[in-house]
């Protein structure tokens, strides 16, 4: 895809971005086999497609392609552009970061390959065997040690926030990586299945989540051109997600056969997690003041703010699911894939569509080829996301329920099952829909690349 | 961007960073296992000790490998929606469990006690054609697999049932 | 490459309502050559005070969490689970089975302790005869066709 040559400043965040839509896509249509799995469990049973497309297979194929093949390489493509903008030099080690482009997509191949042979180590979003955990934890020293050179060698004294977040991202990524991906052979238990969660946990924590609300930080005052709201909030969002954040594995343990210190441990720090979510929006609802109107014709801010307010809804329910009473009847149940998707997709996803539309015109020189594609893109993506969580937070409450008055096996819990099925197909909907938004948006990036490529190329030839 | 001098140097963020995440894996990750109830096997977990030549330990690659853990959980709760799971886990039953697969969603039913639940049979009929057995059921058929890894996964789950001691286990 | 120095002024966004397609040019926001860019320009920092609402519920955060740390206790919410062998009995097995030896669906059970051992009973309980279905297919579990067992023995 990539046809620049290597003096070009922007390869590395091309080849992460170009890569990441790849990804997005393939991992995409991971999700919709799974979701019409759900209505009919023989669907591409064929051949052997029956073994390399077994549920219980391609669940970590999806869940691992689009966090790390699409919202990490979204993510590293961003901090690629945005850290030397804020530090105003040129990004340190340019050939690393193009190598880590292709390693990273190398990774996400023989890590999706793994698992389709069954080579998986049971870690929850970190299922790739020990071999490939090695190569990721090469790839994030790779990734810290470029984005470090670059802050240290700053021409801007000031650190802006979303500096802090990107710094507490990079030191946090490769040290619950590796804590949560730790040979699995040398640990059992409860124990080990505490650090399984607290690795899972923390990589949306302290990596998508942080990462994000970084780009927020950055985005926010170019898309409405005002000033950050206060820097004072941004202090407190800052530090107290870095105090609290990291406790929050044991409440996936809620109810469960854990001691009492531990699972108060884990419950009040989730709690807690309101104080830096509410910062970070109010900080965000504090700079949008008289900007609300933009909203209405830019789409890259749409995404934005729109984004912003899954990251609230997400962190709403999940200090709610962490309480003895709620989780004792959503836990387990369909509730909990709709509450999973809304950080990921419809806060962070968001915070990278709006990153790309708003960057990708500055380094192929050419604006987004077409606005309603934008637009269709954001209603597509939202309609759609809202059908999946509505649907499947409905279903897991009816399940919660179901099983206290008994279906807890058997042909009662199938039973249960059979009377989801509506449920099963509003999500396989709105899935599609997600799944057709992310067309319109990679058609729209293509187009506007190749409008890029052709400018340059006519400049180039009169000059 | 001026009058906040503090914030020019990395070292703050980099330290403080490092700092907080340390105290939040010696607490959630690394305390843990010096936890008194954490440390001692019980008689469940001497049951599922398989020795590494056993059927059972081989069914349980098998139920790792086909993913059994994605759907399944291993967790019974002293909730009223585990009620008729059987007796209530304890930190102790998982003491040699590595992977452990307590799992985070139930999509098929809970499996800690499955050996108490059917027989042999049922469960290579079920695992064959599971529709057959539960008409509605979502759960894939598991046709493909050889007759050893059938006969081993059956032996695996055959195997999860609690001692005889642990029968109307009262909760702690 | 420095095509669009001459409309620098105008600005990204604006170009972007105004010419969505036609304007082929690059954004202009921007060197198109990456250089020394002042930030500071770009995005300023304000300096409100933290809204009186998030005090608040900072302050009812950390109350709480203290009442949480001193009094949570875990949950329990396991009722005596109808181990019961007769209600289960009239539930699961009076549609067939009568408690004299008159025969319904299938025989009566008085007396059932003489025809069968009690470890005869059992497999049928667990496993099903001829058209009756297993216990566990009921959704029963091991403490309740204990009940059932210990029930129909006394019959």
């Amino acid at each position: 895809m990539e046809t620049q040559t290597s003096s070009d400043t922007y390869r590395p965040t091309k080849i992460f971005f170009y890569s990441s839509l790849v990804w997005l896509v393939i991992g995409m249509i991971y999700g919709l086999i799974l979701a019409f799995k759900f209505i009919w469990p023989n669907f591409l049973v064929w051949g052997p497609l029956q073994v390399i497309l077994q549920f219980g297979r391609i669940r970590p194929i999806h869940t691992n392609m689009l966090l790390f093949g699409w919202l990490t390489m979204a993510n590293i493509g961003a901090l690629f552009y945005v850290i030397p903008k804020l530090c105003r030099n040129q990004l340190s080690f340019p050939k690393m970061a193009t190598f880590l482009g292709y390693f990273w997509n190398f990774i996400i191949v023989v890590g999706s390959i793994a698992l389709t042979m069954g080579y998986t180590t049971v870690t929850e979003y970190g299922e790739w065997p020990l071999w490939i955990d090695i190569l990721v934890v090469i790839g994030v020293a790779m990734l810290a040690m470029i984005c470090f050179s670059t802050i240290a060698n700053r021409n801007e004294k000031q650190l802006y926030v979303s500096l802090w977040y990107f710094m507490g991202s990079l030191i946090w990524l490769p040290g619950l990586y590796i804590i949560g991906n730790l040979p699995y052979k040398l640990l059992s238990g409860v124990p080990q299945f505490l650090i399984f969660w607290f690795y899972g946990h923390n990589v949306i924590g302290l990596w998508f989540t942080t990462v994000g609300v970084g780009l927020i930080y950055y985005l926010l005052p170019y898309l409405t051109k005002n000033p950050l709201y206060s820097h004072r909030l941004s202090l407190i969002g800052f530090w107290t997600i870095a105090t609290f954040y990291v406790w929050n594995g044991p409440h996936h343990l809620q109810n469960g056969p854990i001691p009492l210190w531990l699972m108060k441990a884990g419950i009040i720090p989730s709690v807690l997690l309101i104080i830096p979510v509410w910062a970070v929006l109010a900080n965000v609802f504090g700079t949008m003041k008289g900007k609300w109107h933009a909203v209405a014709h830019n789409t890259p801010l749409k995404f934005l703010v729109t984004g912003a307010i899954f990251y609230l809804i997400t962190c709403l329910q999940g200090p709610f699911q962490s309480l003895q009473g709620p989780s004792s009847i959503v836990k387990f149940t369909d509730w909990v894939p709709g509450h999973a998707h809304l950080p990921v997709f419809g806060a962070f996803s968001y915070v990278a569509f709006s990153v790309m539309y708003y960057v990708l015109p500055k380094i192929v020189y050419h604006n987004i080829y077409s606005n309603r594609l934008m637009e269709t893109h954001f209603w597509l993506s939202t309609i759609g996301l809202l059908l999946f969580t509505f649907s499947t937070w409905t279903a897991g409450v009816f399940e919660g329920f179901a099983w206290i008055e008994g279906a807890q096996y058997g042909l009662q819990f199938v039973e249960m099952l059979t009377a989801m099925q509506p449920f099963f197909w509003i999500r396989t909907v709105g899935g599609t829909l997600m799944f057709v938004a992310q067309i319109f948006f990679i058609i729209n990036l293509y187009k506007t690349i190749q409008l890029g490529k052709k400018s340059q190329n006519t400049n180039e030839s009169s000059a | 961007m001026s009058g906040f001098a503090n914030e020019r140097s990395m070292f703050t963020y980099v330290i403080g960073a490092s700092i907080l995440f340390l105290i939040g894996v010696f607490g959630t990750a690394y305390l843990p296992f010096y936890d008194d109830q954490m440390q001692a096997p019980n008689e469940n977990a001497e049951l599922r000790n398989y020795s590494v030549d056993s059927a059972e330990y081989r069914g349980r690659e098998v139920y790792i490998r086909e993913g059994c853990h994605v759907c399944h959980t291993m967790f019974v709760r002293p909730v009223l929606a585990d009620s008729a799971l059987g007796p209530i886990s304890q930190p102790a039953d998982y003491y040699y469990e590595a992977p452990a697969m307590l799992g985070s969603k139930r999509t098929g039913a809970d499996l800690m006690w499955v050996g108490n639940r059917w027989n042999a049979d049922w469960h290579r009929e079920h695992l064959i054609n599971p529709q057959k057995i539960l008409p509605g059921s979502i759960m894939p058929r598991y046709d493909y697999l050889s007759d050893q890894d059938m006969e081993d996964l059956i032996a695996y789950l055959m195997s999860l049932k609690p001692s005889p001691q642990t029968e109307g286990r009262p909760v702690n | 490459m420095d095509k669009d120095k001459q409309n620098s002024e105008v600005n990204n966004e604006e170009m972007k309502e105004q010419h969505p397609k036609t304007e082929h040019g690059a954004p202009t926001d921007e060197p198109p050559t990456p250089q020394v860019e002042d930030m500071s320009k770009d995005i300023r920092m304000g300096n409100a005070k933290v809204p009186r609402f998030l005090v608040v519920t900072y302050c009812l955060l950390a109350i709480w969490a203290f009442g949480y740390a001193l009094m949570a206790v875990p949950l329990n919410q396991v009722a005596e689970v109808a181990a019961d062998g007769e209600t289960i009995f009239s539930q699961s097995c009076f549609g067939c089975h009568n408690v004299t030896d008159e025969f319904k669906v299938g025989p009566g059970m008085q007396d059932v302790g003489l025809k069968y051992s009690e470890e005869e009973l059992q497999k049928i309980l667990l496993n099903g005869i001829g058209t009756m279905p297993s216990l566990p297919n009921l959704g029963l579990n091991t403490e309740q066709i204990k009940a059932v067992k210990e029930y129909i023995l006394t019959l």
